[in-house]
């Protein structure tokens, strides 16, 4: 085994070793170093690898600093929600479509042609983003809109709302078995307003509305 | 391995024909798992973090049902941290190599929760690890067939944060290639060599390792087939470069 350790050997090996420990290495900056065939086949090789790696264990300090722990907290919403993967699903298709939630919910407000009660909508989006909101009571009319705004389609967003199946009927909304524990950055804060609830999104009798059928009555 | 046939656009959640009804090995597990899966009346007993460490995926996930029904909050948690936290950097690292830097974050979330979720909602998963591998690999061809079919929405001041290079096979059928040549260059071995190349290479596990587990497996043989096969995946992947 007196061979010299090929470049290809070399930078394997490193980032195993690397990673292996703990760290999280970018492996980018290994395939920077080569060109080529060289490169093609560290890549393949650090595919494979990581293709098999075995889960890492568990560490609380990383955990809190990773982007993990949002994932976790949106699927503890979702498991505990009534409304399947949508707090998993929603916040993400926003952020891959480059838009902030106030910008979604103007927008949805204008083309839904209710850009007077904004904030009504915003209270249902929200509710939609939490899981709160029975899924089947929002219309295809404002999934079909809001699919459009965040790239997908009402087909998809419907299939993520069945994504999973509540514990037990009623004991979602609010009787959430999860709670939202991480701490939104300030755009989302402000950009979700005071906290909404079911509750709160629905109105009473006298105030029910045109946006209460669009996000309650299904359709 | 995807072959190309096989790389029709995914649906969030889509069910598949081989799904929906438990495999003979989870039933066997849950009867043989100490806590009853589906009836929140018998006692969970939660358990520490060390153990649920050491727990397979499957047994994870079933402790993570187990506790979601008897309503441990904590306990469900922590089964889900240690789920998620222990695929994200693998998941994380892979897409690296494939995607633009500023997607892989939320590819990655997307390819996780899809994994955990579907094996939630009734979908009989089989081992959690190469389901996730699948999810991982339509994920990625996915982004490729969306990003030929729209315009390119690269941030366009690029990713100071992330500096590097553009992935090197920057389309799905690049990826899936480089995966058959892989597989192809292992096909090529018999059973006891690809287990060899399997621990050494890949794994990345010791050549005293391969020899203890692999019957007359000797040093000098194990170091011998390893380099053939390292030769070998290069001139098959040089080939398959044109």
């Amino acid at each position: 085994m007196g061979e010299p350790m090929s470049d290809v050997e070399r930078l394997r090996e490193r980032f195993i070793a690397e990673f292996e420990a703990g760290s999280e290495p970018d492996p980018r900056a290994y395939l920077a170093e080569l060109d080529g065939a060289d490169r093609r086949e560290l890549e393949a090789l650090l595919d494979a690898y990581l293709d098999r790696a075995p889960r890492r264990t568990f560490d609380a300090t990383a955990f809190a600093a990773s982007p993990a722990r949002a994932l976790v907290d949106d699927l503890e919403q979702s498991l505990g929600g009534q409304a399947g993967a949508w707090p998993v699903v929603l916040p993400r298709l926003r952020q891959a479509a480059r838009i902030k939630r106030t910008d979604l919910v103007r927008q949805l407000a204008a083309r839904l042609g209710v850009a007077d009660r904004e904030a009504k909508v915003a209270s249902y989006y929200h509710a939609m983003e939490q899981g709160t909101l029975e899924p089947s009571g929002v219309s295809d009319r404002v999934l079909d809109l809001l699919a459009e705004l965040v790239g997908t389609t009402r087909e998809r967003l419907r299939e993520a709302a069945e994504a999973l199946t509540p514990r037990s009927p009623g004991q979602a909304a609010g009787d959430a078995l999860f709670a939202r524990t991480a701490i939104p950055d300030l755009e989302s804060r402000t950009a979700m307003g005071p906290p909404a609830s079911p509750a709160a999104a629905e109105a009473a009798p006298e105030d029910h509305d045109e946006v209460d059928d669009l996000f309650l009555g299904g359709g | 391995m995807l072959p190309h046939g096989q790389l029709e656009n995914v649906h969030y959640f889509s069910q598949r024909p081989d799904v929906g009804k438990p495999d003979a090995a989870s039933l066997d597990q849950r009867q043989n798992h100490p806590i009853a899966c589906d009836s929140p009346t018998l006692a969970f007993r939660p358990r520490p973090e060390h153990e649920l460490d050491r727990l397979p995926d499957e047994e994870l996930l079933a402790y993570l049902r187990d506790a979601r029904a008897a309503g441990d909050t904590d306990a469900a948690r922590t089964a889900l941290q240690v789920l998620v936290f222990g695929h994200w950097s693998i998941v994380v690292a892979r897409l690296r190599m494939k995607l633009p830097a500023h997607v892989v974050e939320d590819t990655a979330g997307d390819v996780i929760a899809r994994a955990i979720t579907s094996s939630f909602s009734g979908e009989s998963v089989g081992e959690f690890k190469a389901w996730l591998n699948t999810i991982l690999r339509r994920a990625i061809a996915d982004f490729y067939r969306e990003r030929s079919r729209t315009i390119a929405t690269d941030p366009l001041d690029g990713d100071d944060e992330h500096p590097g290079p553009e992935p090197t096979t920057a389309n799905a059928a690049g990826y899936v290639e480089t995966q058959m040549v892989i597989q192809a260059a292992l096909d090529e071995l018999r059973q006891d060599h690809r287990r060899l190349v399997e621990i050494v290479v890949f794994e990345a596990r010791s050549a005293a390792d391969a020899c203890a587990e692999i019957e007359d497996m000797t040093p000098d043989n194990a170091y011998q087939i390893v380099r053939r096969f390292r030769v070998r995946l290069r001139e098959l992947l040089e080939d398959d470069n044109g």
